[in-house]
């Protein structure tokens, strides 16, 4: 047993090593007001305590970092119960070959499942952030993020994603929290938009399509969030997705 | 009805009369496993898929793809749009009633949205909705059997669904009754539907979605076939003389009505709705609202570009919504014969000469105050008030006040240059700027001294009168 601490430890120096350690920001206590209703009625406004989240998404190189050390994590080793046919399909093989580390070292790592995304945020002793943390941090309803997020969806995504250290900060210094890629989030499956509800009165978390939506929402005329919200609950835990990645959280301690 | 023939079919061996009670008791349908398997065909706005042939249900295969690309809205204006089947509007499906449908939703891996589709034609839980919410990358299947004949609209119902419809997914499902459709020659898939963008109608580039205008249903474009332009020129619709045509109509929305016209020509039956039976003959104009559809037939009689319109006029020549259908054939001067004479209009006896100068000069003209004030209210509702308001406060952001108003009332030379010569550009009224166009007035220098008299003399405006000397002092000074 000792000796498998060691070895660990040693892993995780020698992980620790290699990458420039993704920076860990302060996002300070606040009230952050859910977009959805829980489905108790009023939407209240919750509170937010101080935790600390990485200025970036997870690159492809912190992520192919990860995998040089958690082969269980690599594609050829993962089980299907926790990752689609399409995880970490942009990648030819297990880990990165010198040309893709050139051109997508640092870009954010995508078709990366629920599991995985945790799996590595786990390995640096952190966590996914949770739905009303990421959304506090991301300042999500300035409308200058608004119209950011609008055009996003109104625009084709290249093939290629930009170098995180190069994507606008947000508030709290945060980077590219908005109109890049998406994010999973630890309870990305918390808040039901069912896939269809505009005749089922009787349940009340549902009604989010048509008009009923707009009794459950704070303000339905935001498409921006309200997108955001119907993509996470189009997700499964073995998901993977072109456009979704991750960033990790931590308490502040 | 609907129900008969299925039964028959399932209890051929069985009496008549046991049929018959087993159908007023008990819903069956033959077991899917059983049906023959065809794979739907699909087409493009404007094609048609051809008429059903058989006489009895099918299991019907449908593949349908979302994806997300961005494509021409007009000539050199781009658009981010969602669609079904690549396209706007969606492929048109075509089942018979009693068929099976073994739906099938595919999600593009490139897609930034999910995506899901509620089918009118579907009798089940969100029309299929709730079955078939798919994230990108992903496949879904249900399946439906069709119930009801008729012409049914389908769409995208994620969250929020609005934006959905207004990028583009909808499309028409025709549910041909057991008898079939009465045959055609030639038949026609035409989907009406509005689109927000951030610039203004025309203005070129890639143009994001207006999520304001959306709201406040004031799109910038109301198109046929997801496009300017998409039936008009090489593009048009064409018949010949003696055919019977018939046009699919939908209207996937978001927000507006349509009011289907077609110029030059009269619908001889209308399937008001998209139902199964044709409820009116001769039908100019029909109204189809967001989410459904109609059925229109006419016979065409003589050649000509007969154009498709949304009779809300403005949408057909300010918006995009005019399509064109092109009919060669033989002329038919019994119906209509074109222009045969063009000459001068004359009028009777000698008034055509003498009219307008005695009639100028007998022109009322305000000499008191009191005259000016009275004159002045007249020409003020004319010609004023509907752009600055009956109490004179104007619109905000558009037009300004004349209501104590400090621009008006600080120059009375300024003034009158603006009735008769006009004014645009940044102007600051009590304190608010201005940026827009007032036509100069085609008053007589009477007229401009009354309605100035009265203006500065109304709205808690107090100042002295305007006399016809300084009007025209001020025009010759221009």
């Amino acid at each position: 047993m000792k000796e498998l601490c060691f070895l660990f430890t040693i892993l995780i120096l020698a992980w620790g090593k290699d990458t420039q350690a993704a920076s860990f920001l302060l996002i300070p206590d606040g009230e952050h007001t859910p977009f959805l209703s829980d489905g108790s009625g009023e939407i209240r406004p919750v509170r937010v305590r101080s935790f600390k989240l990485q200025e970036t998404p997870v690159t492809n190189k912190e992520f192919n970092d990860f995998l040089s050390v958690h082969d269980r994590w690599r594609k050829s080793r993962a089980l299907s119960l926790f990752v689609d046919e399409n995880y970490l399909i942009h990648w030819k093989g297990d880990l990165l070959s010198e040309e893709e580390e050139q051109r997508l070292g640092k870009s954010p790592v995508v078709n990366v499942s629920w599991f995985a995304a945790k799996a590595y945020c786990q390995s640096v002793g952190g966590r996914l952030a949770r739905i009303d943390e990421w959304e506090y941090a991301s300042d999500a309803d300035n409308p200058l993020n608004v119209k950011t997020i609008l055009h996003w969806y109104g625009s084709i995504a290249g093939d290629e994603l930009a170098a995180v250290d190069g994507l606008a900060q947000g508030k709290y210094g945060l980077r590219g929290m908005h109109g890049h890629i998406w994010e999973w989030v630890d309870d990305y499956n918390s808040v039901l938009i069912t896939q269809d509800s505009r005749n089922a009165p009787g349940d009340k978390l549902e009604g989010l399509f048509c008009g009923g939506g707009s009794l459950k929402s704070k303000d339905a005329t935001n498409y921006a969030s309200f997108m955001r919200h119907a993509f996470r609950s189009g997700l499964s835990s073995k998901y993977t997705n072109q456009l979704l990645g991750f960033r990790c959280a931590k308490d502040k301690k | 009805m609907r129900l008969l023939i299925p039964i028959c079919i399932l209890l051929t061996t069985l009496s008549c009369n046991e049929s018959h009670e087993k159908k007023k008791t008990k819903v069956a349908w033959p077991d899917p496993n059983t049906l023959p398997v065809e794979v739907a065909e699909l087409t493009k706005a404007p094609n048609v898929p051809a008429p059903i042939k058989r006489s009895h249900p099918a299991k019907v295969v449908v593949n349908l793809e979302t994806r997300e690309f961005n494509a021409e809205l007009a000539d050199g204006v781009e658009y981010t749009f969602w669609t079904f089947g690549d396209s706007v509007p969606g492929p048109m499906i075509r089942i018979r009633e009693g068929d099976y449908v073994e739906f099938h939703l595919n999600n593009h891996p490139t897609s930034k949205m999910p995506h899901n589709i509620d089918l009118h034609a579907v009798t089940g839980q969100g029309g299929g909705a709730e079955g078939s919410f798919t994230a990108p990358g992903k496949t879904s299947t249900f399946n439906f059997r069709a119930l009801n004949p008729g012409l049914y609209v389908y769409h995208c119902a994620t969250a929020p669904v609005g934006m959905h419809i207004a990028n583009g997914m909808y499309g028409l499902i025709l549910v041909e009754p057991e008898e079939g459709m009465t045959p055609v020659d030639k038949e026609f898939y035409v989907v009406q539907s509005e689109f927000y963008t951030e610039g203004k109608f025309g203005e070129k580039g890639i143009q994001a979605f207006a999520m304001e205008k959306a709201l406040e249903e004031n799109p910038d474009y109301v198109v046929f076939n997801g496009r300017v332009g998409s039936l008009v020129e090489e593009n048009a619709l064409r018949a010949e003389v003696g055919d019977n045509v018939r046009i699919y109509f939908g209207v996937g929305g978001p927000n507006l009505q349509s009011n289907f016209h077609v110029i030059g020509e009269i619908f001889d039956k209308v399937y008001q709705e998209g139902g199964t039976a044709f409820a009116q003959k001769n039908v100019q104009t029909t109204v189809v609202p967001p989410g459904g559809s109609t059925i229109v037939e006419f016979k065409i009689d003589v050649p000509g570009t007969f154009i498709l319109v949304d009779h809300a006029i403005f949408r057909a020549f300010n918006k995009g919504a005019i399509g064109q259908l092109v009919v060669k054939g033989e002329e038919n001067h019994d119906i209509y014969t074109g222009k045969t004479y063009e000459g001068i209009y004359m009028l009777e006896g000698s008034s055509v000469q003498s009219m307008p100068k005695q009639g100028a000069k007998k022109k009322f003209v305000a000499k008191t105050f009191e005259e000016k004030m009275a004159r002045g209210k007249t020409v003020y509702k004319r010609n004023c008030a509907a752009c600055h308001q009956g109490d004179g406060q104007g619109l905000k952001g558009a037009f300004p006040p004349l209501a104590k108003s400090d621009f008006l009332m600080a120059n009375k030379e300024r003034s009158i240059k603006v009735i008769t010569e006009g004014l645009s550009g940044k102007i600051t009224v009590n304190g608010v700027e201005y940026d827009s166009v007032m036509p100069a007035m085609s008053l007589d220098s009477s007229d401009v001294a009354s309605v100035l008299t009265f203006i500065r003399n109304s709205f808690g405006n107090k100042g002295d009168e305007v006399t016809v000397e300084e009007v025209e002092k001020t025009k010759r000074e221009n």
